[in-house]
Protein backbone atom coordinates (compact mmCIF):
# COMPACT_ATOMS: atom_id res chain seq x y z
CA UNK A 1 0.00 0.00 0.00
CA UNK A 2 2.86 2.32 0.96
CA UNK A 3 4.50 1.59 -2.40
CA UNK A 4 1.30 2.43 -4.24
CA UNK A 5 0.96 5.77 -2.46
CA UNK A 6 4.61 6.57 -3.22
CA UNK A 7 4.20 5.76 -6.92
CA UNK A 8 1.06 7.89 -7.09
CA UNK A 9 2.88 10.74 -5.34
CA UNK A 10 5.85 10.55 -7.73
CA UNK A 11 3.50 10.41 -10.72
CA UNK A 12 1.64 13.47 -9.49
CA UNK A 13 4.89 15.37 -8.98
CA UNK A 14 6.06 14.40 -12.45
CA UNK A 15 2.84 15.49 -14.13
CA UNK A 16 2.64 19.22 -14.77
CA UNK A 17 -0.59 21.09 -15.40
CA UNK A 18 -1.57 20.48 -18.99
CA UNK A 19 -3.70 22.40 -21.46
CA UNK A 20 -7.39 21.83 -20.80
CA UNK A 21 -8.33 21.01 -24.39
CA UNK A 22 -5.49 18.60 -25.13
CA UNK A 23 -6.32 14.89 -25.12
CA UNK A 24 -2.79 13.56 -24.79
CA UNK A 25 -1.78 12.83 -21.23
CA UNK A 26 1.89 13.58 -20.60
CA UNK A 27 3.87 12.02 -17.77
CA UNK A 28 7.52 12.95 -17.73
CA UNK A 29 10.45 13.73 -15.52
CA UNK A 30 12.66 15.04 -14.23
CA UNK A 31 11.64 18.53 -15.37
CA UNK A 32 13.55 20.66 -12.88
CA UNK A 33 17.20 21.26 -12.02
CA UNK A 34 18.37 19.46 -15.16
CA UNK A 35 22.03 19.20 -16.08
CA UNK A 36 23.04 21.96 -18.49
CA UNK A 37 24.46 19.31 -20.80
CA UNK A 38 23.53 15.62 -21.00
CA UNK A 39 20.09 15.88 -19.39
CA UNK A 40 17.49 13.18 -20.03
CA UNK A 41 13.73 13.47 -19.57
CA UNK A 42 11.77 10.21 -19.64
CA UNK A 43 8.30 10.61 -21.10
CA UNK A 44 5.30 8.37 -21.47
CA UNK A 45 2.17 9.37 -23.32
CA UNK A 46 -1.38 8.10 -23.22
CA UNK A 47 -4.68 9.05 -24.89
CA UNK A 48 -2.77 10.15 -28.01
CA UNK A 49 -5.37 11.13 -30.65
CA UNK A 50 -5.41 9.00 -33.79
CA UNK A 51 -5.81 11.94 -36.17
CA UNK A 52 -2.08 12.74 -36.28
CA UNK A 53 1.35 12.28 -34.80
CA UNK A 54 3.03 14.60 -32.31
CA UNK A 55 6.22 16.60 -32.09
CA UNK A 56 8.01 16.90 -28.79
CA UNK A 57 10.23 19.96 -28.83
CA UNK A 58 12.32 22.12 -26.53
CA UNK A 59 11.13 25.72 -26.94
CA UNK A 60 11.02 29.08 -25.25
CA UNK A 61 7.51 29.61 -23.89
CA UNK A 62 5.35 31.44 -26.41
CA UNK A 63 2.38 33.71 -25.68
CA UNK A 64 -0.84 31.79 -25.14
CA UNK A 65 -2.40 30.56 -28.38
CA UNK A 66 0.81 30.94 -30.36
CA UNK A 67 3.73 28.66 -31.15
CA UNK A 68 7.25 29.60 -30.21
CA UNK A 69 9.66 30.75 -32.90
CA UNK A 70 12.57 29.71 -30.69
CA UNK A 71 12.95 25.92 -30.55
CA UNK A 72 15.85 23.49 -30.30
CA UNK A 73 15.72 21.62 -33.63
CA UNK A 74 18.56 19.33 -32.57
CA UNK A 75 16.51 17.54 -29.90
CA UNK A 76 13.09 17.48 -31.60
CA UNK A 77 11.27 14.13 -31.55
CA UNK A 78 8.55 12.90 -33.88
CA UNK A 79 6.07 10.64 -32.13
CA UNK A 80 4.05 8.66 -34.63
CA UNK A 81 3.21 5.25 -35.97
CA UNK A 82 4.47 6.43 -39.37
CA UNK A 83 7.76 5.17 -40.80
CA UNK A 84 10.74 7.33 -39.77
CA UNK A 85 9.24 8.52 -36.49
CA UNK A 86 11.54 8.84 -33.47
CA UNK A 87 9.23 6.88 -31.14
CA UNK A 88 5.88 5.13 -31.21
CA UNK A 89 3.25 6.90 -29.08
CA UNK A 90 3.22 3.89 -26.75
CA UNK A 91 7.01 3.74 -26.33
CA UNK A 92 9.12 4.89 -23.39
CA UNK A 93 10.27 8.18 -24.88
CA UNK A 94 13.72 9.56 -24.14
CA UNK A 95 14.04 13.33 -24.60
CA UNK A 96 17.36 15.15 -24.29
CA UNK A 97 16.96 18.92 -23.81
CA UNK A 98 20.00 21.15 -23.41
CA UNK A 99 20.71 24.15 -21.23
CA UNK A 100 21.30 26.36 -24.24
CA UNK A 101 20.60 26.12 -27.94
CA UNK A 102 20.71 28.13 -31.12
CA UNK A 103 17.50 28.88 -33.03
CA UNK A 104 18.20 30.67 -36.30
CA UNK A 105 20.56 33.45 -35.29
CA UNK A 106 19.33 33.52 -31.69
CA UNK A 107 21.20 31.82 -28.87
CA UNK A 108 18.86 30.83 -26.07
CA UNK A 109 20.12 30.22 -22.54
CA UNK A 110 17.47 28.23 -20.65
CA UNK A 111 18.89 29.29 -17.27
CA UNK A 112 17.83 32.81 -18.26
CA UNK A 113 14.82 32.29 -20.56
CA UNK A 114 11.75 30.20 -19.73
CA UNK A 115 12.22 27.00 -21.74
CA UNK A 116 10.14 23.87 -21.67
CA UNK A 117 8.91 20.74 -23.39
CA UNK A 118 6.47 21.79 -26.10
CA UNK A 119 4.19 19.10 -27.46
CA UNK A 120 2.03 19.65 -30.54
CA UNK A 121 0.41 17.84 -33.45
CA UNK A 122 2.87 16.99 -36.24
CA UNK A 123 2.94 18.21 -39.87
CA UNK A 124 0.01 16.00 -40.84
CA UNK A 125 -2.32 18.24 -38.78
CA UNK A 126 -0.11 21.32 -38.67
CA UNK A 127 -2.84 23.92 -38.19
CA UNK A 128 -4.51 22.10 -35.28
CA UNK A 129 -3.37 23.68 -32.00
CA UNK A 130 -5.59 21.54 -29.78
CA UNK A 131 -2.73 19.30 -28.63
CA UNK A 132 -0.34 22.21 -27.89
CA UNK A 133 1.00 21.77 -24.38
CA UNK A 134 3.95 23.37 -22.60
CA UNK A 135 5.77 21.89 -19.60
CA UNK A 136 8.42 24.18 -18.07
CA UNK A 137 11.98 22.94 -17.65
CA UNK A 138 14.66 24.38 -15.40
CA UNK A 139 18.41 23.79 -15.67
CA UNK A 140 21.41 23.98 -13.38
CA UNK A 141 24.01 26.59 -14.32
CA UNK A 142 26.59 25.50 -16.88
CA UNK A 143 29.52 23.63 -15.38
CA UNK A 144 32.72 25.67 -15.50
CA UNK A 145 34.97 24.35 -18.21
CA UNK A 146 32.08 22.94 -20.20
CA UNK A 147 32.24 26.04 -22.30
CA UNK A 148 35.24 28.23 -22.94
CA UNK A 149 33.09 31.34 -22.40
CA UNK A 150 30.47 32.12 -19.80
CA UNK A 151 27.26 33.65 -21.05
CA UNK A 152 26.78 37.39 -20.88
CA UNK A 153 24.30 38.75 -18.34
CA UNK A 154 21.57 41.04 -19.58
CA UNK A 155 19.34 43.12 -17.29
CA UNK A 156 16.37 45.05 -18.60
CA UNK A 157 13.88 47.73 -17.63
CA UNK A 158 10.59 48.97 -19.05
CA UNK A 159 10.18 52.71 -18.54
CA UNK A 160 12.96 52.48 -15.96
CA UNK A 161 11.32 49.70 -13.92
CA UNK A 162 13.38 46.48 -13.72
CA UNK A 163 11.72 43.44 -15.30
CA UNK A 164 12.59 39.77 -15.16
CA UNK A 165 12.46 36.91 -17.59
CA UNK A 166 10.23 34.93 -15.21
CA UNK A 167 7.55 37.46 -14.26
CA UNK A 168 5.57 39.17 -17.02
CA UNK A 169 5.38 42.94 -17.13
CA UNK A 170 1.83 44.27 -17.55
CA UNK A 171 0.99 46.78 -20.27
CA UNK A 172 -2.32 48.20 -21.46
CA UNK A 173 -3.46 48.42 -25.07
CA UNK A 174 -1.54 51.24 -26.82
CA UNK A 175 0.45 52.02 -23.66
CA UNK A 176 3.68 53.01 -25.36
CA UNK A 177 6.77 52.21 -23.28
CA UNK A 178 10.52 51.99 -23.75
CA UNK A 179 12.52 48.85 -23.08
CA UNK A 180 16.17 49.31 -22.17
CA UNK A 181 18.70 46.59 -21.45
CA UNK A 182 22.29 46.52 -20.28
CA UNK A 183 24.91 43.91 -21.12
CA UNK A 184 27.22 43.21 -18.20
CA UNK A 185 30.02 42.62 -20.69
CA UNK A 186 29.26 45.81 -22.59
CA UNK A 187 28.34 43.77 -25.68
CA UNK A 188 26.00 45.17 -28.34
CA UNK A 189 22.32 44.34 -27.87
CA UNK A 190 19.53 43.77 -30.37
CA UNK A 191 15.81 43.84 -29.61
CA UNK A 192 13.04 41.84 -31.30
CA UNK A 193 9.31 41.39 -30.78
CA UNK A 194 8.36 37.71 -30.69
CA UNK A 195 4.59 38.21 -31.10
CA UNK A 196 2.51 40.46 -33.37
CA UNK A 197 0.53 41.80 -30.40
CA UNK A 198 3.49 44.02 -29.52
CA UNK A 199 4.99 46.32 -32.13
CA UNK A 200 8.62 47.23 -31.55
CA UNK A 201 10.15 50.30 -33.13
CA UNK A 202 13.73 50.64 -31.98
CA UNK A 203 13.24 50.15 -28.26
CA UNK A 204 9.70 51.50 -28.15
CA UNK A 205 6.98 48.92 -27.48
CA UNK A 206 3.38 49.55 -28.58
CA UNK A 207 0.87 46.92 -27.45
CA UNK A 208 -1.65 46.29 -30.24
CA UNK A 209 -4.00 44.13 -28.19
CA UNK A 210 -5.66 44.43 -24.80
CA UNK A 211 -5.56 40.76 -23.85
CA UNK A 212 -3.11 37.87 -24.06
CA UNK A 213 0.64 38.07 -24.00
CA UNK A 214 3.60 39.10 -26.08
CA UNK A 215 7.36 38.95 -25.54
CA UNK A 216 10.44 40.93 -26.42
CA UNK A 217 13.80 39.22 -26.88
CA UNK A 218 17.05 40.99 -26.12
CA UNK A 219 20.15 39.40 -27.59
CA UNK A 220 23.68 40.13 -26.50
CA UNK A 221 26.14 39.43 -29.29
CA UNK A 222 28.77 38.53 -26.71
CA UNK A 223 32.40 39.49 -27.06
CA UNK A 224 35.88 38.07 -26.59
CA UNK A 225 35.20 37.24 -22.96
CA UNK A 226 31.52 36.32 -22.88
CA UNK A 227 29.23 34.11 -24.94
CA UNK A 228 26.12 35.44 -26.72
CA UNK A 229 22.84 35.15 -24.86
CA UNK A 230 19.17 35.94 -25.49
CA UNK A 231 16.77 36.86 -22.74
CA UNK A 232 13.01 36.75 -23.31
CA UNK A 233 10.94 39.41 -21.56
CA UNK A 234 7.31 38.30 -21.22
CA UNK A 235 4.55 40.94 -21.30
CA UNK A 236 0.95 40.45 -20.21
CA UNK A 237 -1.53 42.65 -22.07
CA UNK A 238 -4.54 44.29 -20.43
CA UNK A 239 -7.38 46.54 -21.60
CA UNK A 240 -6.42 50.08 -22.58
CA UNK A 241 -7.73 53.16 -20.81
CA UNK A 242 -9.99 55.38 -22.90
CA UNK A 243 -9.61 59.11 -22.35
CA UNK A 244 -10.61 62.37 -23.98
CA UNK A 245 -6.99 62.74 -25.06
CA UNK A 246 -5.33 65.98 -24.07
CA UNK A 247 -8.66 67.81 -23.64
CA UNK A 248 -9.19 69.53 -20.26
CA UNK A 249 -12.32 71.49 -19.46
CA UNK A 250 -11.43 74.83 -17.75
CA UNK A 251 -12.68 75.20 -14.15
CA UNK A 252 -14.54 78.35 -15.13
CA UNK A 253 -16.04 79.58 -18.36
CA UNK A 254 -17.85 82.73 -19.41
CA UNK A 255 -21.60 82.60 -19.18
CA UNK A 256 -23.26 81.93 -22.55
CA UNK A 257 -19.89 80.92 -24.07
CA UNK A 258 -19.57 77.87 -26.31
CA UNK A 259 -16.84 75.24 -25.99
CA UNK A 260 -16.24 72.41 -28.44
CA UNK A 261 -15.79 69.06 -26.69
CA UNK A 262 -13.93 66.08 -28.23
CA UNK A 263 -16.13 63.99 -30.50
CA UNK A 264 -13.95 60.87 -30.15
CA UNK A 265 -11.76 59.22 -27.50
CA UNK A 266 -8.04 58.58 -27.79
CA UNK A 267 -8.98 55.25 -29.46
CA UNK A 268 -11.42 56.84 -31.93
CA UNK A 269 -14.62 55.76 -30.17
CA UNK A 270 -17.56 58.19 -30.42
CA UNK A 271 -18.16 60.18 -27.21
CA UNK A 272 -21.67 60.85 -25.91
CA UNK A 273 -22.28 63.71 -23.45
CA UNK A 274 -24.98 64.23 -20.86
CA UNK A 275 -25.15 67.68 -19.23
CA UNK A 276 -26.59 68.55 -15.83
CA UNK A 277 -26.91 71.98 -14.22
CA UNK A 278 -26.30 75.32 -15.88
CA UNK A 279 -25.25 74.01 -19.26
CA UNK A 280 -26.26 72.01 -22.29
CA UNK A 281 -24.34 69.93 -24.84
CA UNK A 282 -25.59 69.65 -28.39
CA UNK A 283 -23.46 67.87 -31.01
CA UNK A 284 -20.41 68.03 -28.71
CA UNK A 285 -20.72 71.81 -28.25
CA UNK A 286 -21.07 72.92 -24.64
CA UNK A 287 -23.14 76.06 -23.99
CA UNK A 288 -22.86 77.56 -20.52
CA UNK A 289 -25.39 79.48 -18.47
CA UNK A 290 -24.66 81.05 -15.08
CA UNK A 291 -23.97 78.42 -12.40
CA UNK A 292 -22.35 75.01 -12.00
CA UNK A 293 -22.25 72.48 -14.80
CA UNK A 294 -21.56 68.74 -14.68
CA UNK A 295 -21.08 66.72 -17.84
CA UNK A 296 -20.81 62.93 -18.10
CA UNK A 297 -18.79 61.70 -21.06
CA UNK A 298 -19.24 58.09 -22.10
CA UNK A 299 -17.90 55.89 -24.90
CA UNK A 300 -18.26 52.20 -25.69
CA UNK A 301 -15.67 49.59 -24.76
CA UNK A 302 -14.12 47.22 -27.28
CA UNK A 303 -13.62 43.58 -26.40
CA UNK A 304 -9.98 42.65 -25.81
CA UNK A 305 -8.85 46.21 -26.60
CA UNK A 306 -10.08 48.91 -24.25
CA UNK A 307 -12.41 49.67 -21.37
CA UNK A 308 -15.55 51.79 -21.45
CA UNK A 309 -15.11 55.54 -20.96
CA UNK A 310 -17.22 57.07 -18.21
CA UNK A 311 -15.87 60.31 -16.85
CA UNK A 312 -17.31 63.43 -15.25
CA UNK A 313 -16.28 66.94 -16.23
CA UNK A 314 -17.21 69.94 -14.11
CA UNK A 315 -17.05 73.66 -14.69
CA UNK A 316 -18.90 76.82 -13.69
CA UNK A 317 -19.80 80.22 -15.09
CA UNK A 318 -20.52 83.49 -13.28
CA UNK B 1 -44.27 77.95 -59.70
CA UNK B 2 -40.85 77.69 -61.42
CA UNK B 3 -39.21 78.89 -58.20
CA UNK B 4 -40.96 76.17 -56.21
CA UNK B 5 -39.91 73.46 -58.72
CA UNK B 6 -36.29 74.68 -58.64
CA UNK B 7 -36.32 74.72 -54.83
CA UNK B 8 -37.69 71.17 -54.62
CA UNK B 9 -35.06 69.95 -57.12
CA UNK B 10 -32.24 71.58 -55.16
CA UNK B 11 -33.40 69.99 -51.91
CA UNK B 12 -33.68 66.57 -53.61
CA UNK B 13 -30.13 66.73 -55.06
CA UNK B 14 -28.66 67.89 -51.75
CA UNK B 15 -30.25 64.97 -49.93
CA UNK B 16 -28.83 62.33 -52.34
CA UNK B 17 -25.72 60.76 -50.84
CA UNK B 18 -22.55 61.70 -52.75
CA UNK B 19 -22.51 59.01 -55.47
CA UNK B 20 -23.67 56.53 -52.80
CA UNK B 21 -21.05 55.85 -50.18
CA UNK B 22 -20.90 52.24 -49.07
CA UNK B 23 -19.74 50.22 -46.08
CA UNK B 24 -19.05 46.58 -45.40
CA UNK B 25 -18.53 44.82 -42.09
CA UNK B 26 -16.00 41.99 -41.83
CA UNK B 27 -16.31 38.76 -39.89
CA UNK B 28 -14.23 40.14 -37.02
CA UNK B 29 -16.28 43.34 -36.76
CA UNK B 30 -13.95 45.45 -38.89
CA UNK B 31 -15.68 48.18 -40.89
CA UNK B 32 -14.63 49.39 -44.35
CA UNK B 33 -16.24 52.49 -45.88
CA UNK B 34 -15.79 54.03 -49.33
CA UNK B 35 -16.89 57.61 -50.07
CA UNK B 36 -18.24 56.82 -53.59
CA UNK B 37 -19.04 53.65 -55.46
CA UNK B 38 -19.68 55.11 -58.92
CA UNK B 39 -16.77 57.16 -60.22
CA UNK B 40 -14.96 58.29 -63.34
CA UNK B 41 -11.60 56.72 -64.19
CA UNK B 42 -8.84 58.71 -62.53
CA UNK B 43 -11.04 59.77 -59.61
CA UNK B 44 -9.94 59.53 -56.01
CA UNK B 45 -12.15 57.87 -53.39
CA UNK B 46 -11.69 58.15 -49.64
CA UNK B 47 -11.50 54.82 -47.85
CA UNK B 48 -11.95 54.58 -44.09
CA UNK B 49 -11.30 51.56 -41.91
CA UNK B 50 -12.30 51.03 -38.31
CA UNK B 51 -12.03 48.21 -35.76
CA UNK B 52 -9.39 46.34 -37.80
CA UNK B 53 -7.15 43.83 -36.00
CA UNK B 54 -3.95 45.83 -35.55
CA UNK B 55 -1.86 42.69 -35.20
CA UNK B 56 -2.55 41.78 -38.85
CA UNK B 57 -1.04 43.95 -41.60
CA UNK B 58 -3.26 44.59 -44.63
CA UNK B 59 -3.10 45.74 -48.23
CA UNK B 60 -5.71 48.26 -49.34
CA UNK B 61 -6.04 48.47 -53.13
CA UNK B 62 -8.35 48.72 -56.12
CA UNK B 63 -8.50 45.20 -57.51
CA UNK B 64 -10.34 42.92 -59.90
CA UNK B 65 -12.79 40.87 -57.81
CA UNK B 66 -11.46 37.28 -57.80
CA UNK B 67 -13.49 34.06 -57.75
CA UNK B 68 -14.81 33.33 -54.25
CA UNK B 69 -12.08 32.07 -51.91
CA UNK B 70 -9.22 33.20 -54.16
CA UNK B 71 -6.72 35.94 -53.40
CA UNK B 72 -7.62 39.32 -54.93
CA UNK B 73 -5.50 39.89 -58.00
CA UNK B 74 -4.56 41.78 -60.06
CA UNK B 75 -4.66 45.07 -58.22
CA UNK B 76 -3.87 48.62 -59.25
CA UNK B 77 -0.26 49.13 -58.29
CA UNK B 78 0.19 45.39 -57.65
CA UNK B 79 1.03 44.15 -54.15
CA UNK B 80 2.72 47.21 -52.82
CA UNK B 81 5.65 45.91 -50.80
CA UNK B 82 7.28 49.25 -51.56
CA UNK B 83 4.80 50.89 -49.23
CA UNK B 84 2.37 53.68 -50.04
CA UNK B 85 1.12 54.62 -53.50
CA UNK B 86 -1.96 56.09 -55.13
CA UNK B 87 -3.55 52.76 -55.98
CA UNK B 88 -2.42 50.47 -53.18
CA UNK B 89 -1.37 50.87 -49.59
CA UNK B 90 0.37 48.64 -47.05
CA UNK B 91 -1.05 49.31 -43.61
CA UNK B 92 0.74 47.62 -40.73
CA UNK B 93 1.52 48.59 -37.15
CA UNK B 94 4.11 45.85 -36.83
CA UNK B 95 5.95 45.53 -40.16
CA UNK B 96 9.04 43.40 -40.64
CA UNK B 97 12.32 45.27 -40.11
CA UNK B 98 12.92 45.70 -43.87
CA UNK B 99 9.61 47.52 -44.23
CA UNK B 100 10.15 50.10 -41.50
CA UNK B 101 9.15 53.44 -42.96
CA UNK B 102 7.36 51.84 -45.92
CA UNK B 103 4.10 51.15 -44.16
CA UNK B 104 1.57 53.29 -42.44
CA UNK B 105 0.42 52.07 -39.04
CA UNK B 106 -3.15 51.72 -37.89
CA UNK B 107 -4.49 54.52 -35.75
CA UNK B 108 -5.60 53.41 -32.26
CA UNK B 109 -8.80 51.41 -32.47
CA UNK B 110 -7.74 49.79 -35.74
CA UNK B 111 -8.53 52.85 -37.86
CA UNK B 112 -7.10 54.20 -41.12
CA UNK B 113 -8.02 56.70 -43.83
CA UNK B 114 -6.56 56.61 -47.35
CA UNK B 115 -7.34 58.18 -50.70
CA UNK B 116 -7.30 55.55 -53.44
CA UNK B 117 -7.08 56.34 -57.15
CA UNK B 118 -9.59 54.47 -59.33
CA UNK B 119 -8.46 53.56 -62.82
CA UNK B 120 -10.49 52.07 -65.63
CA UNK B 121 -7.77 49.52 -66.38
CA UNK B 122 -5.95 47.19 -64.01
CA UNK B 123 -3.31 45.58 -66.17
CA UNK B 124 -5.15 44.05 -69.10
CA UNK B 125 -8.49 44.07 -67.27
CA UNK B 126 -11.10 46.73 -68.04
CA UNK B 127 -13.14 47.62 -64.96
CA UNK B 128 -16.05 48.76 -67.14
CA UNK B 129 -16.32 45.13 -68.29
CA UNK B 130 -15.19 43.10 -65.26
CA UNK B 131 -16.08 43.63 -61.62
CA UNK B 132 -13.54 45.65 -59.65
CA UNK B 133 -13.58 46.68 -56.01
CA UNK B 134 -11.88 48.54 -53.24
CA UNK B 135 -10.22 45.60 -51.56
CA UNK B 136 -8.62 44.78 -48.24
CA UNK B 137 -6.57 41.62 -47.74
CA UNK B 138 -4.00 40.39 -45.22
CA UNK B 139 -0.50 41.39 -46.28
CA UNK B 140 2.06 39.02 -47.84
CA UNK B 141 3.13 37.83 -44.38
CA UNK B 142 -0.25 36.02 -44.27
CA UNK B 143 -0.84 35.70 -47.99
CA UNK B 144 -3.02 32.60 -47.66
CA UNK B 145 -5.25 34.16 -45.00
CA UNK B 146 -8.55 34.85 -46.74
CA UNK B 147 -10.39 35.75 -43.51
CA UNK B 148 -9.35 39.40 -43.83
CA UNK B 149 -10.61 39.85 -47.41
CA UNK B 150 -13.20 42.60 -47.91
CA UNK B 151 -14.60 43.97 -51.17
CA UNK B 152 -16.68 47.05 -51.97
CA UNK B 153 -17.54 46.95 -55.71
CA UNK B 154 -16.86 50.15 -57.65
CA UNK B 155 -18.57 51.10 -60.92
CA UNK B 156 -16.18 52.90 -63.24
CA UNK B 157 -17.83 55.23 -65.74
Amino acid sequence: MKKLVLVALIASLMTPVSAQAAETKFVGGPLTNLDYQGATVNISLSNVPAKGGLYIQQCVEAPAGTRSALCNKAVELWISTARGASFLPTAAIVFKPTGSFVSGTTTVDCTVSKCGVFMRFDHTVAADLSEDQFFPLTFKAAVAGASTLTADEVTATINGVPITTRTPATLGYRQVVTVAAVSKAGAPLTYRSLAPACALSGQQITPLAGAGECAISVTSAGNATTAPVTVILPIRLTLGVQTLGSFALPESLKAYSKTTLPTATNFGEKVTYKAMGACSVVRSVLTMRRGKCEITATAKSRKALYEVLSTKLTTAAK
Amino acid sequence: MRKIVALVAAITIASIPASSAASIKGSQGQLLTVSKTTVKSGSIVTVNGNYFDETVGIYLAFCVIPPKGKAPTPCGGGINKAGLGEASFWISSNPPPYAAGLTEGFLPGGRFTQKVKISKKIGKFDCTKVKCAITVRADHLRSNDRSSDLFIPITVK
